[in-house]
């Protein structure tokens, strides 16, 4: 499974690149969320794949099941995921700042400082 | 010793304070006098041959180490430096008197002074490098000391980089140096028998910063220029003691490279072009001071000749002439001050009769500087003639110069006595500005017949360099080739000069040829082709659209990787045993709806996609044992979709604005990233350097915790002050955010 994880992250990274290069300033924000997603994967994949032992202590024994998943890349992720969401959320309403100021949604209209 | 570098720097502070309150000038020179006075001692323990070396650890860690020494030599600079420093202070405090900028003149003088002091007293060389470097700076400053003047801004420019330029190299040089010594204390290194293209490729470096700093063939050019500076700057800076820093390293450093064919090749070839090529610009000049410029160009030439060939009579002509030298050109260029004062003009075509007393102290140092007898500048030519037997082809350039200098210094005397236009009433110079040239030029003449106070210096100097053999410094050597020599050129030299007037159009020509081919339009050109590269660079690379700079970066990044990855480690292995159907229906969903979501021209289309591939890494998280990681992401992934909901449809739809070309560049760098982090991911995953430090907090959990789902102890407890610096970015976040929505309101 692992091996094909780390190609369906290419193929997500690809996704994200192509559409941070495009022109259309909705199309970045788009990539950045695909990068977002991808980036989180590697991480977790890269903690080795587990299936069917979370890191929660039995009530009783308080001892982890056997095998258990890596706590510390999901204590990571979930900083990483509640982080990338606060950066597309500003970059969201900066580019519709952006936009309402200069009045396209071109980047390469974008480029000088002066209106 | 310390306290000798450390005077002047004193006194760079005391000096603007001072002339600010309104005191005289003057009285600055006691700081050099009061360093000449404690070099002065020392005399008696330096011609015992005595090394006195201290040292002070600074930066141990590069090996840069406070060592200081003296030797004859270093002996002989600082009292030049501290002897025409006091002089040269005097006369400025009068010739600059009422300056506006006296204090800031001052300053840089003194801190040039104190850098020139350590110059000389530096063991480490890379303490010598650090004072050498201070003094071109000192020297910009005092070049552009007239900073309204366009021509003495690129003037100290010029100087600048071209010292600092070879500097750089020289820095090279010197680690390349002391790693083949093993030590980089000039007292400590020894002579290099063998050669390498190491030792080659050091001297070649250090040799780029001493003949640039000494303005040797081809970097010539520089000092002429520097003339933009004050006077007291040009007789000071420019003629006796900074650029004589390259020829003092070359003389420290040739007893190591002495055996070193390149070495003594380029030394002695670069010295004599940079001898006869100075000697001639001199005779072709008709500003004093640019004259002067050029027979300075042409004594480091000939003193870095004289090392070059390192015999015994080239060591006694190369200590004898250093003296005599430094000696003459300061007061000859103090006098250039003086003569531009009471004749209104430095052109010695136009130049007006002057007064008695002034032609007197002019005509004895023009004596020392056509080395005539009885000056010391004599015995210094007379060795110099003896030391090239041998060698017509050095003897016929060190004769040629020979005439030409006394041409030049045949027309200093003859041309204001010759002047037919009125001369000018005469207002008295102030004595400060008399006290150095006349000291120095009745020294220079004196020397040559009390050549024996000399003697005990100039003995120790060649020993320290390479001499073996005893010379005794005299006026007559009896009737040889070399006196023979020596009389011709006096001969010859005074015939050219009575048609110095009608050479003068021959001059112009000539000057505007050298304009036209000579090193100065290569360092312009030089200079320009950079100027024009870097503008060019800059605006292809810093263009200001963003997919380029994103490109760029994508590219060399993957590239970068991805070549280290397969050279160093290779192709990482692939399984796809032991797969589930449902796994790969997920990821199946993911990739086509993010290929749907990039193909989709509707915006709605492509956020609702971009939720589903938010929703199913959700169900990968839960799937492999992160329930806490997929109840965040379904949280997070469905806010995300409501907030582009309702942003997004304010903004203008999902345009296609870039050609095809571009979007087959874009997609090809975007593919060759994601296969880069494939391999790499699955590089990661066959390897595993360090011991995973997860089992700890497994362990520690509860006992630590109190918690039994580890991740939310991890980052609530374990791991507390990250969380709190990420609630401290959605803050900032959450605070831009809103900021950017009041101002719209405001605005409206």
């Amino acid at each position: 499974m692992s091996a094909l994880m780390a190609v369906a992250i290419g193929i997500l990274f690809a996704a994200s690149i192509y559409m941070m290069l495009r022109r259309s300033i909705v199309k970045l924000v788009m990539g950045l969320i695909l990068l977002s997603n991808a980036a989180n994967l590697v991480i977790f994949t890269s903690a080795g794949l587990t299936s069917g032992a979370p890191p929660l202590l039995d009530a009783a024994t308080k001892q982890p099941p056997a095998g258990v998943a890596d706590p510390l890349a999901q204590a990571l992720i979930l900083t990483a995921i509640v982080i990338a969401f606060g950066v597309l959320a500003f970059s969201v309403v900066l580019i519709h700042r952006a936009n309402e100021v200069v009045q396209t949604d071109d980047l390469d209209q974008m480029k000088e400082t002066d209106q | 010793m310390l306290l000798s570098i450390a005077l002047p720097f004193i006194a760079a502070v005391v000096a603007p304070l001072w002339i600010k309150k309104g005191w005289h000038g003057s009285w600055l020179a006691l700081f050099p006098l009061l360093i000449f006075c404690l070099t002065a001692p020392a005399l008696a323990d330096v011609l015992r041959g005595n090394e006195r070396i201290i040292q002070y650890s600074w930066v141990p860690s590069i090996g840069l180490n406070l060592a200081l020494h003296l030797d004859a030599l270093s002996w002989l600079m600082l009292s030049l430096i501290s002897g025409i420093g006091t002089a040269i202070v005097l006369y400025a405090s009068k010739y600059l008197e009422n300056h506006p900028d006296l204090g800031r003149f001052f300053l840089w003088l003194f801190v040039f002074m104190g850098a020139m002091v350590g110059l000389v007293l530096a063991d480490n060389i890379l303490l010598l490098f650090v004072f050498w470097e201070l003094t071109s700076i000192a020297s910009y400053m005092l070049i552009g000391f007239n900073h309204e003047s366009a021509k003495a801004r690129a003037s100290a420019l010029q100087g600048l980089l071209v010292t600092v330029g070879g500097g750089l190299a020289l820095l090279a040089g010197m680690i390349m140096l002391g790693y083949q010594q093993g030590t980089f204390l000039l007292s400590e290194m020894s002579l290099i028998a063998e050669s390498s293209n190491w030792i080659t490729a050091a001297i070649v470096l250090v040799l780029l910063g001493c003949f640039t700093k000494s303005a040797q063939f081809p970097f010539q050019f520089w000092l002429p220029n520097a003339m933009a500076a004050p006077t007291p700057v040009s007789a000071y800076l420019h003629s006796a003691t900074m650029v004589k820093a390259g020829v003092f390293l070359m003389a420290q450093l040739a007893p190591v490279f002495a055996e070193q064919i390149v070495w003594t090749t380029l030394v002695t070839g670069a010295g004599a072009i940079t001898m006869l090529l100075g000697a001639w610009l001199a005779f072709l000049a008709v500003d004093l001071k640019k004259i002067l410029a050029y027979t300075t160009v042409t004594a480091l030439g000939m003193l870095t000749m004289l090392i070059g060939i390192g015999s015994d009579y080239a060591n006694y002509a190369f200590a004898t002439f250093l003296i005599a030298h430094a000696l003459y050109k300061a007061s000859l260029f103090m006098l250039a001050g003086i003569i531009e004062h009471q004749s209104h003009t430095r052109n010695l075509r136009r130049v007006r009769p002057l007064p008695r007393s002034t032609l007197v102290v002019t005509g004895m140092a023009a004596w020392s500087l056509a080395g005539i007898v009885p000056a010391l500048g004599f015995i210094a030519k007379e060795l110099t003639l003896k030391a090239n037997t041998g060698d017509w082809l050095l003897t016929a350039m060190v004769f040629l110069t020979a005439v030409l200098t006394i041409a030049v210094a045949a027309s200093l005397v003859w041309q204001p006595l010759r002047s037919k236009s009125p001369a000018l009433p005469v207002h008295g110079e102030p004595w400060q500005q008399w006290v150095g040239p006349i000291v120095f030029s009745t020294l220079a003449l004196l020397l040559g017949v009390f050549a024996w106070v000399v003697q005990p210096l100039a003995d120790q100097i060649a020993s320290q360099m390479t001499g073996a053999k005893v010379i005794e410094l005299s006026l007559w050597y009896g009737f040889s080739q070399a006196l023979a020599l020596s009389g011709a050129s006096i001969v010859l030299g005074i015939l050219l000069a009575s048609v110095w007037q009608k050479t003068r159009v021959l001059a112009t020509r000539l000057r505007w040829l050298s304009r036209r081919f000579g090193s100065e339009k290569l360092y312009e050109l030089t200079l320009a082709g950079n100027l024009s590269f870097a503008d060019w660079q800059t605006r292809v690379l810093q263009n200001g659209y963003l997919g380029r700079y994103l490109v760029l970066i994508i590219a060399i990044t993957t590239i970068a990787i991805l070549s280290t990855l397969l050279v160093q480690y290779g192709w990482p292995g692939m399984s796809f045993d032991a797969l589930e159907s449902y796994e790969v229906g997920m990821l199946f969903v993911m990739l086509t709806a993010t290929l749907y979501a990039i193909a989709s021209k509707q915006r709605f289309a492509a956020i609702i996609a971009l939720g589903a591939v938010g929703f199913v890494v959700a169900l990968i998280f839960i799937h492999f044992s992160a329930p806490d990681l997929g109840i965040t992401q379904v949280l997070v992934e469905t806010l995300t979709v409501l907030l582009l909901v309702l942003v997004l449809i304010k903004l203008p739809g999902l345009k296609h604005y870039s050609t095809r070309l571009q979007r087959f560049v874009d997609a090809t760098v975007a593919a060759g990233f994601g296969f880069m982090m494939t391999l790499l991911v699955l590089a990661a995953q066959e390897n595993r350097w360090a011991e995973s430090i997860s089992h700890y907090f497994v362990e520690q959990s509860y006992p630590l915790g109190q918690g039994r789902n580890i991740v939310n102890v991890i980052l609530v407890d374990f791991r507390a002050l990250d969380t709190l610096g990420e609630i401290f970015v959605l803050a900032l976040a959450a605070l831009g955010v809103y900021s950017m929505i009041r101002l719209r309101r405001s605005r409206l």
